[in-house]
């Protein structure tokens, strides 16, 4: 089968609040970052003609948000453009259908988002319910989130103190990446006894508010080599949605996940996840869902993630060296944020935080209440 | 599955939600359209221009999308311009949070600003104006009295006659 290779990446920094720049002012600073490194251009026969953006109308304020940004993508001059409106790991997924079927053999992938634009993203979440039901109960994605906490915690054993090592070691890696948001170190008793937002649910268990931009060329293989000598490949991807009903979801194991993480694998021939990957990006807004994704990715037993954690699991997958979502980043980019990283270890440019001979990554991502939709996407060099 | 008798009995609604929805935002303006409110408060209209093409953007973009490249050159336009276009609303739709509907006729006019180049900027007419409006007309900013970098530091144009 023919291949589609990542040829560049461009993080933005993230932070709380990027207060001094419109998320237009953040995207151009990718795109010139992405130009200087790969030298491609919107010009001529060779040149960039279609673009894939990811944000979300809801936090921009605006309906079909990526209208707003045609200029600082290159898109604005008569090129074609389609908006990701799911998280931005699908955007990759829509960049490699777009050079397979050949219909292009070159895309400029960018997503933004800005969670400081809003007094509270839980208003926003809670606009992701019907307007006359779950809406006006108050879901949002913190609560739901709290609902699954509860079910997976009771049936994979996972104490408060687990929890607890899963953000301290979040933190420890995100002091090793120049583009995570929050690196103030923790220690267990930090995280145990911060304030209860959402029981079972502490502050310090929930990703902190995060603005960023993050931008991405993608080729087909015969042209990657004009933009890099350091490809790295998208071998897999499978994306899977779950009943929006609460409801009726087993909230303690991730369905979509697995159906997810299966497509991805049989794409990439991957026959035991255990034995083949050896980085993982997982997309864990809240502690508890990073042991319940892996689970959900074959990496952990089903049912064993309090155990997972105490034998160093994570560790051992390299899972989020980055310092992952618990370290701050945008809802919606999240997982784009997870290929970029992913990108820079398999290409051995990660600097302080380089995992040792990775060369098969998965990156996970999710969207809707309670991890309701699921994508996965593995990378390879 | 239903059956083809029931698709075809007449509707009935049994009931409707009215629904509100508001969301509390902030918006930085960052240093390009942040530049442009604080002209406004001094009655003044910075457009940038493209260090490529040389065109003029108003209100001002940090990007020229013809020719995708940063474009920070701050250039100062007006304040009188020419209106090239013009369209009176005799339909105004209601403001989605308040319902309020604004008094009709009102027009938005196309202007070109003196001093700018290849650009229109578009802007609210004194509605005593509008029997005068015709492509060509001359027209002059009408500032608020009380300016707070909004666009409402600018009421309206109207002809300059
Ligand atoms: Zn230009």
């Amino acid at each position: 089968m023919k291949r589609v290779a990542i040829c560049a990446v461009a993080q933005h920094e993230i932070k709380g609040n990027i207060w001094c720049k419109r998320f237009q002012e953040m995207l151009m600073d990718i795109l010139e970052e992405l130009q200087g490194e790969t030298g491609f251009t919107f010009g001529g026969e060779t040149g960039v003609k279609n673009i894939i953006t990811c944000s979300d109308d809801f936090f921009d304020a605006r309906t079909i948000s990526d209208n707003a940004v045609n200029d600082v993508v290159g898109a604005g001059n008569y090129r074609g453009e389609q908006k990701m409106a799911q998280e931005g790991l699908n955007g990759i997924g829509y960049a490699m259908a777009v050079i397979l079927s050949g219909h292009d053999d070159v895309i400029y992938l960018a997503g933004h988002c800005k969670e400081s634009l809003t007094a509270s993203r839980n208003q926003i979440a809670n606009m992701a319910y019907d307007p006359f039901y779950g809406r006006c109960l108050g879901l949002d994605y913190l609560n739901t989130a709290g609902l699954q906490a509860r079910a997976y915690m009771e049936k994979s054993r996972i104490t408060q103190e687990q929890l607890a090592k899963v953000v301290v070691r979040a933190r420890q890696w995100a002091s090793r990446n120049a583009y995570a948001n929050e690196k103030t170190q923790l220690n267990l008793g930090d995280v145990m006894f911060s304030p209860v937002l959402c029981d079972p649910i502490r502050s310090l268990h929930a990703y902190p508010v995060s603005d960023g931009a993050v931008g991405m060329l993608l080729a087909s293989e015969e042209r990657a080599r004009e933009f890099t000598d350091n490809p790295v490949w998208i071998t897999g991807f499978g994306n899977c949605m779950d009943d929006y009903f609460m409801g009726r979801r087993d909230l303690a194991s991730s369905s979509a996940l697995k159906k997810a993480a299966h497509q991805a694998y049989q794409m990439a021939g991957i026959k035991k996840p255990q034995k083949s990957v050896n980085l993982v990006e997982a997309m864990d807004c809240y502690a508890y869902q990073q042991p319940l994704w892996l689970e959900g990715l074959g990496l952990c037993e089903e049912g064993k993630g309090g155990d997972f954690i105490d034998e160093q699991g994570p560790a051992r997958y390299n899972v989020n060296l980055s310092g992952g979502m618990l370290a701050g980043r945008p809802l919606m980019i999240g997982g784009l944020y997870g290929v970029a990283e992913a990108v820079l270890q398999l290409q051995g440019r990660a600097h302080e935080h380089q995992a040792a001979d990775a060369n098969c990554a998965v990156v996970q991502s999710t969207t809707g209440g309670a991890g309701q939709f699921q994508t996965v996407a593995v990378l390879e060099r | 599955m239903m059956t083809k008798d029931k698709r075809n009995a007449p509707a009935e609604e049994l009931i409707s939600i009215q629904v509100v929805n508001a969301i509390d935002c902030a918006f930085p303006t960052g240093s390009i359209m942040g530049k442009w409110f604080r002209g406004l408060k001094e009655k003044k209209f910075y457009a940038t221009r493209c260090p490529s093409c040389g065109r003029t953007m108003t209100p001002p973009r940090g990007c020229c999308a013809l020719c995708v490249v940063r474009s920070e050159e701050f250039v100062e336009v007006g304040p009188k311009g020419t209106v090239e276009n013009y369209d009176i609303a005799y339909y105004a739709s209601p403001d989605p949070l308040t319902g309020k509907v604004r008094s009709t006729p009102y027009a938005a006019v196309f202007v070109r600003m003196d001093g700018s180049d290849r650009d229109i900027f578009t802007h609210a007419i004194r509605d005593e104006d509008i029997p005068r409006l015709k492509r060509g007309v001359r027209v002059r900013p009408v500032w608020n009295e009380v300016r707070t970098g909004s666009i409402e530091d600018m009421l309206y144009f109207e002809i300059d006659a």
